[in-house]
């Protein structure tokens, strides 16, 4: 019988951080997966980063994660979206070749000390008195750690639908996990189902992509000139070596899925579990909106050695033949083959308020869940909190004060915040809109809001921190120099270049040209990219930094764990019931709760406030 | 802050000799403590008004015991009122046999704090209770009554729902960047901007009739020295306050008086002749003359009818002034030194001594008054909180409009939404849907007790 200081439950996106996170640390990590070839593999769609999750991946990477480095190194197409609506918004996001993603990052997990890979399915947690202590595996054996992190994704219960065959799978051909689900529900935790569904993959050679674009259907879309890294590490070089192709379904293929919907899981009433809203399914498209003409989708290779090609926003369920007619009816693919058809899956997820903010569950000690079984969506969603959930494993494990987040430094504060406080109805994604401080979180600075913390924390290793430190110290330099030079203005008046690069028609590029000079740098996208934005927009980055700290009142005022909220007076029961499943860790996720008027939690204020002036009793 | 889980118990109705005085219970005790001293065993059918004799309180009192079931009461909570005979001494022999009986005497407003607490009012209409408790006049009894109806909550609503509009269509836009179509063109961002500040600077706009009405009128008697201005004032008012003499320059100070004037509440105020005076205590009387003026409401220009206009009669006409003005030539029992018509159409001439004319003035004052009450019928800004938080909405909504229009380049949506949602903010703040600190504090320690 071996024994670790953390078990790691699943080799996906979350698993692979939470035990590289880990071993950060010291500690010795056992990874359990199903199989070593589908660590951080994409079942879905070959991208990482995006609107939010860009400066998601920028976070995990700040404090020392394995995504960033990942993509960059196998990423076959980089582009910033948004570039036209403010740098908070501005997301890096690449294509990846998904076998080699899984490759380095199998490499790196394997070669890292401390951390062994288990093949094998857990068949149960070892628990003993509210605290686990260990994993049972479906042979018999035992290992047993102090700590444990679940990240299962999709394989709790996992069923999966193609038209009227549905049969219990993790991914399409791999088993699921049934005794774990189970265990789950035994152990009193509140388990939910949801639904996930992935678009059909098509043969690169079968399709003609020239001819799609010489005859207008489809459209190229290439990377960016200058493609920008995820990671703060990744030097210049980067190169794009695939395009993308952009096409709009029509109404051949929507009569299609029409004429069959009957023999769709979604529409036939074979599928309970709930879908995100803000990624329909093929068939959700064309029958909840019957009045758009075209549905955008787009042909993404997953890889650029590989055949594959996947068709985003075509997520469907229909039988592998309707899905063939589908295909066929789009424009410019009428002799495409489909490789792999699309399927739904639906699976158990544990509601997230049953955790901390450490992602450790309140009912059982130890226990740590991450990634899709907390109700998320998405690789960068589960890297974040795989990185969360394997750190505070690894605190505790070494007895050390467990690391938490805030909504003011970062989008894993708000991912982690709104879990824990509001639960998830549906598969729950990042989007800049959550936060609502988001001109403070952009991907910009996130190495400045966090990459000391992680140093702090025992995540950054040397090599990152003095990066670090050169590029903070750069920062500060040209904020200098820009302070001590001035500029001649065009109404020939001389101001500080700092103050002429207020207007909108000002840029670092155009100072530069009227003799400004700035320390040379590996990454202007990062080091340009703050300074510029810290000048041109102080203002509003005050007013919110201001408005960060204003709300710490009653934001961080602490409930007590095991606070009684029953026989409260001025509390409904369904508040009451509200509290208790959430157990907010202060009045500021209180008044986060869905349902919990402001009245409430100014009423749970004053109960926690210091008792002066109150009667006994 | 209060204990919000025990009973409280204070005199409902004001202090004095009345017909009729309430006293009320409230809380989880209400009902019990009301049935030890009404001597009843079994519960009370709710809102049933019972007729009862009180045992225990040390004298004969007779009561009109009415029992409201929580939620269904002014509190949320339980909640007993004991009508008696309004004698202070009865009153206070109630309130103190329920003390004994466990209840507390109630703080200023706790009575609303506890119903704000339990979702029976939203702050707005608790605001509003105190100022219908408080009203004196009948344009204050309505707007307190309007809002505590909901109208300034529901007009703040319909500007909530309008920016929130707009915000989503942003932040989808930012959010959802590749979905190959626009959630909303620039032309109808600008377009919203405007319609949003269009109805914000319009309840804006109510903000000052509003300080009228809860405030009062500031109606300042302006002119030069020994016009008659103080027997003007005297003569409005009905009192003999500021102090009339012959002497040029005798009323150095202001003096103001309150009172009802037709549907407001106004404050009279008299001043100093405007004049370069002779020594530096009148001249501090005209500095503060010329301050009153800048802030009336209503002025009323008084020129001595019996003599030849002076310059500084002429120039005190003369000038411009942005407030209703209202032109009158005193002393009308004496022969006019020229015709009325020289002071304009709604010249009125006055006597002070012998009444000539004052009825003219109080409805000409209480026309200009009510003469924009236009545009909002209902919705009226009358609480200075509320006045200041929508004027900070509007200056975010001003400074998106100007960032979108920015000549040297327009600044990208994102910092239009940063502003959409601090204007947001401050409209929520009015309503306490969110703020849940000191303020809501300061707000409920200004009730009288019992309300």
């Amino acid at each position: 019988m071996t024994k670790s200081d953390v078990i790691v439950i699943g080799g996906g996106h979350a698993g692979s951080e939470a035990a590289w996170a880990a071993a950060k640390l010291g500690c010795s990590v056992t990874l359990c997966t199903l199989s070593p070839d589908t660590i951080a593999s994409m079942p879905c769609n070959p991208a990482v980063g995006g609107t939010a999750k860009g400066q998601l991946v920028r976070e995990i990477d700040a404090l020392g994660g394995l995504m960033g480095l990942a993509i960059d190194a196998t990423g076959i197409q980089f582009k910033v979206l948004n570039r036209s609506r403010g740098p908070a918004v501005w997301a890096p996001r690449a294509q990846a070749d998904k076998k080699r993603y899984s490759v380095w990052v199998r490499d790196r997990l394997e070669s890292a000390p401390g951390v062994s890979v288990v093949q094998g399915q857990v068949a149960r947690l070892l628990v003993s008195d509210q605290r686990v202590c260990g994993v049972e595996l479906l042979g018999g054996e035992r290992i047993l750690a102090t700590t444990v992190v679940v990240t299962t994704g999709t394989f709790l219960n996992g069923l999966v639908h193609i038209g009227d065959v549905a049969r219990p799978a993790g991914r399409h051909g791999e088993p699921p996990s049934l005794h774990l689900g189970e265990q789950l529900r035994q152990l009193g935790f509140t388990v939910g189902r949801l639904k996930t569904g992935t678009p059909p993959r098509l043969s690169k050679a079968s399709i003609d992509f020239d001819g799609g674009v010489s005859s207008g259907v489809f459209h190229v879309e290439h990377g960016d000139h200058t493609p920008t890294p995820l990671s703060f590490l990744t030097g210049p070089g980067l190169a794009n070596s695939a395009s993308c192709w952009l096409l709009h379904s029509t109404d051949a293929a929507h009569l299609t899925v029409k004429a069959n919907l009957a023999r769709s899981p979604l529409y036939n009433g074979s599928i309970r579990g709930i879908g995100p809203r803000y990624c329909p399914s093929f068939e959700d498209k064309v029958m909840r909106f019957p009045d758009r003409n075209g549905h955008l989708l787009h042909l993404e290779p997953e890889g650029a050695d590989v055949d594959e090609i996947y068709v985003n926003g075509l997520s469907m369920c229909l039988p592998e033949d309707v899905q063939k007619q589908v295909v066929a009816s789009l424009p410019g693919l009428a002799s495409a083959t489909v490789l792999r058809p699309g399927y739904a899956i639906e699976y158990d997820f544990v509601q997230p308020t049953e955790l901390r903010a450490t992602l450790e569950c309140r009912r059982i000690a130890g226990l740590f869940l991450a990634g899709q079984i907390n109700g998320t969506s998405g690789y960068e969603e589960a890297a974040g909190q795989g990185l969360i959930a394997g750190l505070n494993a690894a605190r505790l494990a070494l007895s050390l004060p467990a690391v938490t987040f805030t909504r003011d430094q970062s989008y894993l504060g708000v991912m982690v915040d709104d879990l824990v406080t509001q639960g998830c109805l549906e598969p729950y994604r990042l989007f800049t809109s959550r936060a609502e401080f988001r001109l403070l979180l952009r991907a910009d600075n996130a190495d400045l809001r966090l990459t000391e913390i992680g140093r702090g924390v025992g995540l950054v290793d040397d090599f990152r921190w003095d990066a670090f430190l050169e590029r903070r110290a750069r920062l500060t330099e040209n904020t200098r120099r820009l302070t001590s030079t001035t500029v001649q203005l065009q109404s020939k008046q001389r101001v500080p270049a700092i103050e002429a690069l207020k207007s909108q028609s000002v840029t670092l590029e155009s100072l530069r040209r009227d003799g400004i000079t700035l320390l040379p740098a590996s990454r202007p996208d990062v080091d340009l990219t703050t300074l510029e934005t810290e000048v041109k927009y102080a203002g509003y980055l005050r007013r919110q930094d201001a408005s960060a700290k204003k709300l710490s009142g009653i934001e961080n005022q602490r409930i007590p764990d095991g606070f009684s909220y029953r026989g409260l007076p001025g509390f409904s029961t369904e508040v009451v019931q509200r509290l208790e499943e959430v157990r907010p860790a202060t009045v500021g996720q209180a008044r986060r709760i869905p349902g919990l008027t402001p009245a409430a939690v100014m009423l749970l204020s004053i109960r926690l406030a210091p008792t002066t002036g109150r009667k006994a009793g | 802050m209060y204990p919000t889980d025990d009973t409280i118990v204070a005199v409902a109705t004001p202090p004095g000799h009345g017909g009729v005085g309430v006293v009320r219970l409230s809380g989880p005790g209400a009902a019990s403590i009301g049935g030890v001293m009404a001597a009843r065993s079994q519960p009370w059918p709710p809102r049933v008004v019972t007729r009862t004799r009180l045992e225990g309180v040390g004298l004969a009192a007779d009561a009109l015991v009415t029992f409201f079931k929580q939620p269904q009461s002014y509190t949320g909570e339980d909640v007993v009122e004991l009508s008696a005979h309004a004698s202070p001494v009865v009153l206070a022999a109630l309130v103190e046999r329920a003390v004994a009986l466990g209840a507390r005497l109630a703080q200023a407003g706790e009575f609303t704090l506890r119903a704000y607490l339990n979702g029976k009012l939203d702050l707005v209409q608790a605001e509003a209770v105190r100022d219908l408790v408080a009203a004196v006049s009948p344009a204050q009894a309505r707007a307190a009554f309007d809002q505590l109806e909901g109208t300034l909550s529901t007009a703040l609503q319909a500007i909530a729902v309008a920016i929130r509009e707009l915000e989503l269509k942003l932040e989808a836009s930012m959010d959802f960047p590749d979905e190959g179509y626009h959630f909303i063109e620039r032309g109808e961002v600008g377009l919203a901007l405007q319609a949003i500040r269009h109805e914000l600077s319009r309840l804006v706009a109510t903000g000052a009739r509003g300080r009228i009405v809860r405030e009062g009128a500031r109606i300042v008697i302006a002119g030069i020295p020994n016009v008659g201005k103080s027997s003007l004032f005297n003569a409005i008012v009905g009192a003999d306050r500021a102090i009339v003499a012959a002497t040029p320059g005798t009323t150095r100070d202001l003096v103001t008086a309150r009172l009802v004037l037709g549907d407001h509440v106004a404050e009279v105020v008299d001043t100093a002749g405007v004049r370069e005076g002779s020594d530096a205590v009148e001249q501090e009387g005209v500095r503060r003359a010329a301050a009153a003026m800048a802030h009336a409401d209503v002025l009323i220009l008084a020129v001595d009818g019996s003599r030849a206009l002076s310059g500084d009669d002429r120039r005190l006409l003369a000038r411009g002034y942005d407030v209703p003005v209202i032109r009158v030539a005193t002393k009308a029992d004496l022969a006019p030194a020229w015709p009325l018509e020289h002071l304009g159409p709604d010249a009125v001439a006055v006597s002070a001594h012998h009444g000539i004319g004052l009825a003219t003035v109080t409805t000409l004052i209480a026309a200009r008054l009510g003469a924009d009450r236009s545009h909002d019928d209902h919705v009226l800004l009358t609480n200075q909180r509320h006045r200041e938080l929508l004027g900070l909405a509007l200056s975010h909504i001003d400074h998106a409009a100007a960032t979108f229009d920015e000549s040297d380049g327009a600044l990208p949506e994102e910092f239009v939404a940063a502003d959409l949602q601090l204007a947001l903010a401050a409209l929520d703040d009015v309503t306490g849907r969110r703020s849940a600190d000191q303020l809501l504090h300061e707000i409920f320690a200004r009730f009288c007790i019992g309300k």
